[in-house]
């Protein structure tokens, strides 16, 4: 393969990305509030829970739950948050997420389930617990204190462009992982486990407690998202999330990290975050119906799917 | 030629990867005759029989099959034509019934055309060989309720169903019970006088007295002599799979005084080794030697804390332990550097500066955050103290040659500054000259006072290096020996 | 010697059909009407949906595999046949398209998988938003009623053949023939064989691709007809009408005894397994207990069974390997 379309397969993403963000930006109204709206309400949030998918891709595994985890850690941390507790409603969420996470991750390191089997029986096992046991009803009504964490805004420039807060709250999380995956010698050991289990357990690593504290914090992820959700649209309802699971791996798949682990990360994540939110938008500005949207995603994993298996072939190839 | 050879064996070669496995193998087996191929393990036994079967090409020479040359495309080709293999590790599935086991992929049809499979006949046909073979089982059971060595017949009914002319049998009697060998050995006889040819692959030199008739030896890839088995005696087949020179790149200087004792087992025992007891001490090279499946890399294994062991205790630097797992033993700076270099021994797929400070991680970087000033010094350092060869320190493993992987797993743990370093088979595999480099590098080890364990194949190896060496056969220690009583003979006669 | 008949596959089937004929007589004790021909009647019909999608899904299963797409296939099949059908169209072509639409995505998987050799949890997922995408466009989001009278019968309660629904007759027919096929012809010999040893069936010359591929293109063809049966109950087309589908035909596949790494089990097992989910739902219904709370327990008493499941598997596993060194 010659050297041009080498480089053209390695910074694919990012020329994709910018394709769909100049389409979608020659057909909107006003493009720079277009951009900016599309990364403030639908960017940040969906990349926090879009992280912890991919830490728990990294290890070589998956995390099916996050989605039925945000609802249900929001819902319960809602009932308190609306009889004014607010900070231990936020407490509450951010615990019950990080606890079923934990449990995920001990399926899935000491029971050895498949973290298929383990996340999505847990997705199910959730998701009914919400609908059932809380009645399934709306919460809403909360008060300015809550929902200011996610309607408001660090800067505004207008009152349609701004730096909101879930922005800055994104940006934070992403960067402490960022540093934590690319630059403490956990990130290194998380790696290490999804290229090659054996090997890092035989340097000594616990890999157990490893694959617990990505899933412990895949599911932490899932309650903040959960939380800023109900925030910014005054309203916490049990429904929330069904399609969390299939948006994260989309988007983690086509950010170039690879299904079988040890490989990618979260920077990875947030190009595809990008793409996904992008194409949505470029679609609904195109007018076309967002009923395409599923299937759209559907042939955007596969199309992903398979330009990573090209790289991988063409990779092998180098090496004869 | 001899016009009751079967199958001719001229001028066979063979390489890996640079290394050269086979050269030069002349060999001819008779119609009807049991042919035993022995040889060290090493030799060049498997990958003779492989090529034979099917399952690689080789790279120079000929094959000729009933004194014609042949060009061996696959495996199936090779089964159709009449040779079949039957390897150490069967190839049965388990859930199947035996008779969909023996027919697997080529199912009898009722009709024609029709894909619809003739089960009466299959049965049949089965139960046909299987009273051949004097098995009376029916055809109808799982291969998963079978004993190992019915297991076995039904590889031999596999490949007596191809009309097979030439059976190569891989090491056939090394899970069998006395009992089982017998009747092994009368099925043996009873294909011969079928004029059926049987290729025996064996390191258990007292059985071939029973069955051989005539015996090739291997040694280092090449053929040493074809003997006729009247005339053989286990000492003379012993000298020849055995005798080299112990050439001094050993370079040791053996232990006069012995440190301190830094590992002890008792009576350890696991499903795969039962109440195997040894020590080593600071300034030690001690030595495991035996057979394949003697239950060494088991052994080790457990010592090292990667595998479980049912009774027993490790002592470890003093302290006593029923349960262990790496982190335990890699704090207590032990290091293992397995049998299996790509997949256990470091990760291919990272850079070698990463692979290097893998165990070190917590020593290097005290608060958890990576420095890549002191990786890239660090990773260096030993690049260069082992000899590594290489322009970068970033390119992955996997695109190192084999003696350099292992010098990659080696700088691991002595980065990570261990006292016990356990090897499993450390040169494997590995050009002559990374040999010495790693003979040297446990030579200075031991020098510092630390200790070694090495598990070996290589006779002369453990001769050579090892201030002691046990000997396991059968998940048992049979013998210790220290370097001056130790001859080669000495450890195969305990390993058989 | 003689082949022991209560081996360990056995004993789990055994243990199975008991748990059934307990659950039964349990229910029937604690509801009124639960022991009737009526429910038992309805209880078989509802079954047979869940029985023929988990027919094909255990062929993917049995090669090792999963199709996670077949809920959505349901769906998507459904609003093809009732589109059709709502416009004009004769009830067999309808019937034809939608099979199609299925077969397309079961081809579809089966290159991904098989030839691509894509991961088949990750393409399954995608055909899976692939399928529920097409159908929630090609329907508008809306519901699509058929108004059309043969269609009608398919699914009407009355249609009644010697006693029993059409669909359990439509659904008998096709597992009689899957199981002929999975258990005498070549082809299922393949699965599994494959299923078993993937490197032991190759190095006897099996191929594995063309297995793969017609192995979920059956697996689509028959969430289709699952699909269509569905809709034919309430003689709509419903986008969402599969959602969650694949989750019980996995679980019924497990369930009756053929484990996620396949090579072993079969449709017998999922006979047994289908029988027992419908009996649980049935009966939590006849309870008076909530649909929410029904999933709940019945996803509670799936997750324990495959839990279960792995856990024998892996002590069994490790028992062999014992037997084995010894």
């Amino acid at each position: 393969m010659s050297k041009v379309s080498g480089f053209i397969l390695k910074q694919s993403k990012i020329i994709l990305l910018v394709v769909i963000v100049v389409v979608a930006s020659i057909f909107a109204n006003n493009p720079i509030e277009n951009i900016f709206t599309v990364i403030m309400s639908q960017a940040t949030f969906m990349l926090i829970y879009c992280l912890g998918m991919t830490l728990a891709i990294l290890t070589g595994g998956l995390d099916l739950s996050v989605g039925s985890v945000a609802a249900f850690s929001s819902y319960i941390g809602a009932t308190l948050i609306i009889e004014g507790y607010v900070v231990p409603g936020i407490i509450v969420a951010l615990a019950i997420g990080a606890g079923i996470g934990a449990i995920n991750g001990l399926l899935i390191s000491k029971v050895k389930l498949s973290p298929f089997i383990a996340t999505y029986g847990m997705d199910w096992l959730v998701r009914g617990l919400v609908l059932f046991i809380l009645a399934g009803k709306k919460i809403f009504g909360f008060s300015p204190a809550f929902t200011s964490i996610s309607k408001g805004a660090v800067v505004e420039f207008t009152s349609t462009m701004k730096i909101s807060n879930p922005f800055v709250i994104a940006l934070v999380i992403f960067l402490v992982l960022l540093f934590l995956m690319r630059k403490t010698t956990f990130g290194r050991n998380v790696y290490c486990v999804g290229l090659n289990a054996s090997a890092t357990r035989i340097t000594g690593v616990n890999t157990d407690r490893i694959i617990t504290i990505i899933y412990t914090i895949s599911g932490l992820l899932a309650a903040i998202a959960g939380l800023l959700y109900a925030a910014v649209l005054d309203c916490a309802e049990p429904n929330m999330g069904t399609h969390y699971g299939l948006m994260a791996i989309a988007a983690t798949l086509v950010g170039g990290t690879a299904i079988t682990g040890g490989k990618g990360g979260v920077g990875n994540t947030i190009i595809g975050v990008l793409i996904m939110v992008f194409l949505t938008n470029a679609l609904a500005v195109l007018g076309v119906s967002h009923l395409w949207q599923e299937a759209v995603f559907g042939l955007v994993i596969i199309f992903a799917a398979l330009m990573e298996k090209a790289r991988q072939k063409q990779i092998a190839l180098l090496q004869m | 030629m001899h016009d009751d050879v079967i199958l001719e064996i001229r001028n066979v070669s063979k390489s890996f990867s640079g290394v050269q496995v086979l050269s030069g193998i002349n060999m001819r087996v008779r119609k009807g005759e049991v042919h035993v191929v022995v040889g060290e393990n090493g030799a060049g036994k498997s990958t003779l029989m492989k090529i034979i079967s099917g399952v690689y090409q080789k790279d120079g020479g000929e094959l000729l099959f009933e004194g014609k040359p042949i060009e061996v495309k696959s495996i199936r080709q090779m089964q159709e034509m009449g040779i079949s293999i039957i390897h150490q590790e069967f190839n049965l599935l388990p859930n199947r019934t035996i008779a969909q086991n023996i027919f697997l992929g080529r199912e009898p049809v009722k009709k024609r055309g029709i894909p619809v499979i003739d089960i009466e006949e299959m049965n049949a046909k089965s139960r046909e060989l299987l009273g051949f073979l004097g098995l009376n089982v029916d055809p109808r059971t799982r291969v998963s309720s079978l004993g190992i060595a019915q297991q076995q017949m039904i590889e031999v009914a596999k490949a007596l169903s191809f009309k097979s002319k030439v059976l190569i049998m891989d090491e056939p009697t090394a899970t069998l019970t006395r009992n089982e060998i017998s009747k092994l050995f009368e099925i043996i006889r009873k294909l011969k006088n079928e004029g059926v040819s049987i290729i025996y692959i064996s390191h258990r030199l007292e059985e071939l007295k029973e069955i051989a008739d005539t015996i090739s030896v291997l040694r280092d890839g090449a053929l040493v002599g074809t003997l006729d088995a009247k005339e053989a005696t286990t000492d003379k087949i012993i000298k020849m799979m055995v005798g080299r020179e112990i050439t001094n790149q050993y370079h040791r200087e053996f232990c006069t005084e012995v440190g301190e004792e830094v590992l002890r087992i008792d009576n350890l025992s696991s499903y795969r080794f039962k109440n195997v007891s040894l020590k080593v001490h600071r300034g030690e090279i001690v030595g495991i030697s035996g057979l394949v499946g003697a239950g060494r890399t088991e052994l080790i294994k457990a010592i090292f804390g990667f595998d479980r062991f049912e009774s027993g205790e490790v002592v470890l630097f003093g302290k006593k332990y029923r349960r262990l797992n790496t982190s335990m033993t890699t704090r207590l700076k032990v290091g293992l550097v397995p049998e299996d270099r790509k997949d256990e021994g470091v990760i291919v797929e990272m850079p070698i500066r990463e692979n290097i400070v893998h165990a070190s991680l917590s020593q290097l970087f005290k608060n958890g955050i990576l420095n890549k000033k002191t990786e890239t010094e660090t990773a260096n350092k030993y690049v260069k103290e082992l000899g590594i060869v290489t322009n970068s320190i970033d390119k992955h493993v996997m695109y190192l040659s084999g003696g350099n992987q292992q010098k990659v797993v080696v700088a691991k743990w002595l980065c990570a500054q261990c006292d016990l370093i356990l090897f499993d088979e450390p040169t494997r595999g590995i050009d002559v000259g990374a040999r010495e480099e790693i003979y040297e590098i446990m030579n200075a080890l031991v020098k510092q006072g630390k200790a070694v364990l090495m598990i070996s194949s290589d006779m002369p190896e453990l001769l050579g290096l090892c201030d002691r060496i046990y000997v396991m056969k059968d998940g048992r220690i049979t013998q210790e020996f220290s370097h001056s009583e130790a001859t080669q003979e000495k450890l195969l006669a305990c390993s058989i | 010697m003689k082949q022991k008949k209560l081996n360990f596959q056995n004993r789990e089937k055994l243990g199975l059909v008991i748990g059934i004929v307990v659950l039964f007589i349990i229910m029937s004790i604690l509801a009124e009407g639960f022991f009737s021909w009526y429910n038992i009647h309805n209880l078989l019909r509802d079954s047979s949906i869940l029985l023929v999608v988990a027919t094909g899904m255990t062929l993917v299963i049995l090669l090792g595999k999963i199709d996670m797409s077949a809920g959505s296939v349901m769906s998507l099949t459904a609003i093809v046949t009732t589109i059709l059908l709502a416009n004009g169209a004769h009830v067999v072509v309808a019937l034809l398209a939608g099979l199609a639409s299925g077969a397309l995505i079961g081809l579809l998987n089966g290159y991904l998988v098989g030839i691509q050799k894509l991961d088949h949890f990750v393409t399954t997922f995608a055909t899976m938003s692939l399928a529920k995408g097409l159908a929630l466009v090609i329907c508008d989001g809306d519901i699509i009623n058929t108004g059309n009278n043969d269609f009608k019968a398919i699914g009407a309660s009355t249609s009644v053949f010697l006693g029993l629904h059409v669909h359990i007759w439509i659904v008998a027919a096709i597992f009689a023939v899957m199981l002929f096929v999975l258990t005498k012809t070549k082809f299922g010999y393949r699965v599994y064989s494959i299923g078993g040893s993937e490197q032991a069936a190759m190095l006897a010359g099996i191929s594995t691709r063309g297995t793969y591929i017609l192995s979920f293109l059956i697996s689509g063809l028959t969430a289709s007809v699952g699909g269509i049966l569905l809709a034919s109950k309430a003689n709509n087309g419903n986008a969402t009408i599969g959602d969650g589908f694949e989750f019980s035909a996995i679980a019924t596949v497990i369930i009756g005894g053929t484990p996620f790494d396949g090579g072993r089990g079969g449709l017998v097992g999922t006979l047994i397994g289908a029988i027992l989910i419908s009996l649980l739902k049935n009966g939590l219904r006849f309870l008076n207990i909530t649909p929410s709370l029904q999933y709940v327990i019945i996803g509670l008493v799936i997750l324990v069974v495959i839990i279960t499941d792995v856990i024998i598997n892996e002590r069994r596993k490790l028992e062999e390997l014992r037997r084995v060194e010894q």
